[in-house]
Formats: C-alpha cells, sequence, structure tokens
C-alpha cells in the first residue's frame, strides 16, 4: 500500500481522527484568533482611507475572503464527496456534508457585507452585479446540498447524495459563472465596476491577506468540530467510543 | 441497446395511454404564460420586451414539475429496482427514460413555443431562435432534471426539493437562451449564444445519464 | 464621526454574529452529546453491577 492511501486509512479510522482533531482543534482556533486581531488591527488602525470610496471600503476585509472561502469550500466540498463516493471513505463524507453549513455561512456574509456595503458605494442595497449574482447563486447550490441531506433520514445515504449533488455543482460552477458574467454584460445599465484594474498599496493589500489566511484557520476548526460531532453521533454505539468513555478521554 | 428501445417504448406508449402526462404540463405552461399580461398590463412593448423571459420560466416551471414523477412510478412498483440488478447499463436505461420525458414534455413546448410568441407579441423575426433555442435547451432541462429527480426520488418533500436542488444548475441554460433571442430581436447575431447551448447540451447528454444511474443507486441502496 | 461608520459597524457585526453561530452551536451539541453517551455508559455500567 502506498504512503498516501495508508496516511489515508490511518486518519480515516474513527478513534485515531478523534484523537487527532481534538488536538488540533485548539491550536486552529487559537492561530485564528491571532491573525484575526492582527489582520482587524491593521484593517482598521495601519490601512490608509481609499480615496474614492472612503472609509466604506474597509468592510471588504471581511467580504473578500467570506466571498473567497465560499467558493474554496465548495471545491473542497465536492473534492471530499467524490473521494467518499469513488473510495467509500466515511470520514470524506463526513467532511462534505460537514463543509455545507459553513460554506453557506461566508457565502451568506459575503452577500450581506457586499450590499451593506453596495449603499455607500452605489447607492443602494442591492445591485444585479455579475459578483453579487454569482454569490447569490452559490448560496443556492449549498442551500440545494443541505436541502437534499436533511431530507434523507439514513446518514450515510444523505451524505453520498449530497455529495454527488455538490459534484454535479461543481462541473456546473464556471459554466454558471461565466453566463452570469455573459447575462452581465449584455445588460449593461446597471453595471458599475468595483475597483477597475487600479493597484492596491501594501498597507491595504496584507490586511486583505492576513484575513484570507484566517478564515482558512476557522473553517479547519469549525470542519472539524462538526466532523467529530457527526462521526461520535454515528458511532455512538461502536466499540472504538465505549473504550474512549471508559478510559475517560472522550 | 434492445433493453433501452423497448423501455424508451414503454414509457412512450404509457404517457400516450395515460394522455394527462403530456397534456398536464401544456395546460400548465398556458395558464402560466397567460397570467403574465394579467398581472403585468397588456402593453405590446412590454410584453414583447419580456416574452422570451416568460416563455423560458415557464417552460422551466412545466418541466420541473413533470419531472418530480420521472422516476416514481418506477421506485413505487419495483421496476427500479429490477433496472438495477438486470445487468444491463443502468445510464443506459436511465437516458431511454430520459429521451422519453423529453418527448412527452419539452417537444411539446416547443412545439406550443409559436403560439406562446403570438401572445406575448414576440417580434417575429425572433420566433425561429425562440424556437431553436427551446430545442436545445428543453433537453438540458430533462437531463439535468432527471438528476435531481433520482436523488429526491422515494423522498416526502420532493417537488419543492428538486427546484430547490435544479433551478440553480439552469440558470445558465435560462440566460444563454434569453441572451439568443434578445440578440435577434436587436437583430445581431444570435448563433453564438445557440453555439453554446448545444455545445452546453452535448456536454450534459455526456455526463448526465452516468450521475443520474449514480444518484439512483445512491438512492435505492 | 465618518458617514460610513455605521455601515462598517453592521457588515461586521453581522458577519462576526454569522460566524460565531457557525462555531459556538456545534461546540455545544458537541458538548452535550458526549454528556449524554457519557451518561448513558454510566448507567448501563451500575445496571451490570
Amino acid at each position: 500500500m502506498n504512503p498516501v492511501m495508508k496516511f489515508i486509512h490511518k486518519t480515516g479510522s474513527p478513534a485515531y481522527f478523534y484523537w487527532l482533531s481534538g488536538r488540533m482543534i485548539p491550536w486552529l482556533w487559537a492561530i485564528f484568533a491571532v491573525l484575526t486581531i492582527w489582520g482587524m488591527y491593521q484593517a482598521f488602525f495601519v490601512a490608509p482611507t481609499d480615496y474614492q470610496q472612503g472609509e466604506s471600503y474597509r468592510i471588504i476585509y471581511i467580504h473578500v475572503p467570506a466571498a473567497w472561502m465560499s467558493m474554496m469550500i465548495y471545491i473542497l466540498m465536492a473534492i471530499f464527496g467524490a473521494i467518499g463516493l469513488i473510495w467509500r471513505i466515511r470520514i470524506a463524507e463526513i467532511f462534505a456534508v460537514s463543509s455545507a453549513p459553513i460554506g453557506a455561512a461566508f457565502a451568506l456574509i459575503a452577500l450581506i457585507t457586499g450590499s451593506i456595503w453596495g449603499k455607500p458605494t452605489w447607492g443602494t442595497y442591492w445591485v444585479w452585479d455579475a459578483r453579487l449574482t454569482s454569490q447569490l447563486v452559490l448560496f443556492f447550490l449549498y442551500l440545494g446540498v443541505m436541502g437534499l441531506h436533511s431530507a434523507i433520514d439514513e446518514p450515510r445515504k444523505a451524505a453520498r447524495a449530497a455529495a454527488l449533488l455538490a459534484l454535479v455543482g461543481v462541473v456546473n460552477l464556471p459554466i454558471i459563472h461565466f453566463s452570469v458574467d455573459w447575462w452581465n454584460t449584455l445588460h449593461q445599465g446597471t453595471t458599475v465596476k468595483i475597483g477597475g484594474g487600479s493597484k492596491m498599496p501594501n498597507s491595504m493589500l496584507i490586511p486583505l491577506l492576513v484575513m484570507a489566511i484566517a478564515t482558512k484557520f476557522y473553517y479547519g476548526a469549525a470542519l472539524l468540530t462538526r466532523a467529530r460531532n457527526r462521526l461520535l453521533d454515528q458511532d455512538r454505539r461502536r466499540g472504538w467510543v465505549a473504550k474512549k468513555i471508559k478510559e475517560d478521554q472522550l | 441497446m434492445s433493453a433501452f428501445i423497448s423501455l424508451l417504448k414503454r414509457d412512450l406508449l404509457l404517457a400516450v395511454r395515460s394522455r394527462a402526462e403530456v397534456l398536464q404540463p401544456l395546460f400548465f405552461l398556458l395558464v402560466v404564460v397567460s397570467l403574465f399580461p394579467l398581472g403585468l398590463g397588456p402593453g405590446p412593448a412590454l410584453l414583447a420586451r419580456i416574452a422570451a423571459g416568460v416563455i423560458w420560466i415557464a417552460a422551466l416551471l412545466a418541466s420541473t414539475l413533470s419531472l418530480d414523477g420521472l422516476f416514481r412510478a418506477d421506485f413505487d412498483d419495483g421496476s427500479l429496482e429490477q433496472f438495477l440488478t438486470s445487468g444491463h447499463s443502468l445510464s443506459l436505461l436511465v437516458l431511454a427514460k430520459i429521451i422519453a420525458h423529453w418527448l412527452t414534455t419539452g417537444l411539446p413546448i416547443v412545439l406550443f413555443s409559436p403560439l406562446l410568441a403570438v401572445w406575448l407579441n414576440l417580434p417575429r423575426e425572433a420566433l425561429p431562435v425562440l424556437v431553436k433555442s427551446l430545442l436545445l435547451g428543453t433537453p438540458v432541462f430533462s437531463l439535468i432534471g432527471a438528476i435531481g429527480a433520482a436523488l429526491t426520488v422515494g423522498l416526502r418533500q420532493g417537488g419543492q426539493l428538486l427546484a430547490l436542488l435544479i433551478f440553480p444548475l439552469l440558470i445558465p441554460v435560462l440566460i444563454l437562451a434569453t441572451g439568443a433571442v434578445s440578440a435577434a430581436t436587436d437583430n445581431i447575431g444570435s448563433s453564438a449564444y445557440l453555439l453554446w447551448m448545444a455545445a452546453y447540451a452535448v456536454l450534459m447528454l455526456t455526463l448526465a445519464p452516468f450521475a443520474c444511474a449514480a444518484s439512483l443507486r445512491i438512492s435505492l441502496s | 464621526m465618518n458617514p460610513h461608520t455605521p455601515y462598517i459597524l453592521v457588515a461586521y457585526g453581522t458577519s462576526i454574529f454569522i460566524m460565531l453561530l457557525i462555531a459556538v452551536l456545534p461546540i455545544l451539541r458537541g458538548r452535550k452529546l458526549r454528556q449524554e453517551l457519557r451518561n448513558r455508559a454510566s448507567v448501563e455500567n451500575q445496571r451490570h453491577q
């Protein structure tokens, strides 16, 4: 067996995964907290005011990382789903399913902050701008995956169905983005260019990158917490859970 | 292959015999389209501008409504289990069902669309493009919709959930089709849109039967 | 006060609220689940003795 598959099978063992993730979660939260505090300090006290948008541009320090995360998590969800469907690795199925609410939350954050940013910038809370519209469709795709998962009672069947839907979605995602962009240029009336090609100075860019990295640690911690719960819930009658209880390690 | 043809024949025969299966989506389409002039006012200029979008959204709703039952009867009487264990390629059998679905719901919509276009005062030069776009787009509804129907077969809240699953996936079809019609109305070339739609339809024709068969395997496990 | 400040406050407020909700709810649920499993194990233990 090659080392990669060996690693997957070892971490795929529920007891080992449970132990390892329990060790990792506090660290992930801590790194997230440190990066967020640093990033927010930079975003509000170091980065200069934008000469065009004024102070409201500071919303991008949550909006853009959230939008990136919502996209990344959808792709990861499909990859986890594919691994779960192809090799029947249960932990991958659990990861796929546990990713959906976190990704949906990031999509929602991106939508809300985007439209709040729109009010002082565009003068209205909602513009059918290509990026906002794509984000909305992505949010709907998440809702579909979560809706399907919650509609099926049997946990593994639900996870596999949701994983398959995520895969179908990820194939369509580039096509949806492309068509929404096209649609947006077609109906020129409402388009507003954001930022244009202007370059950001480093003092503005660095907090953005810091926040983008911080949200990845948030995702890791939230994902592992959810995955542990789901695993424990599914395995409540298995031997390893009883053993952990007896050793007082649960 | 013989199983493919006999399943296709069986589904078509069932649809012709029951008749309601063919006529109901069509009546639904007519009623939905007629609601728009009643709700928005009969101004010909306004109707001409929204005609393509209205017809497309009504077609989307009508096919989704009929998709809900695509696998239901076969699921209830156990035929689906038989397909699974029959040794024939499940993807091929599913494709037969999808084609039968398109012939009984998609094609009638395409044939009826000129009437709807007249109702909504669509400019005459845009009509062939509308028909062509429906001809390329409604198979995609059946193909992607079949994946959703396979995933939701046997679930209680099937219908609404199905709409939630497939509508976001059908947005490209809606955008490209209405784009094609408005390009034709403005007398600029619409062939780029139609070619993209054809490409999308071919892509889905190759991928959807496999995804659909995999979904059925999950739903029946 | 800068006229944009309320927008920034509302944007960050809702974001923090949603992120907290997504983070804290599973932590609480996990705590409840583990407590439940431990209780059941101890009840079963007593029954055995």
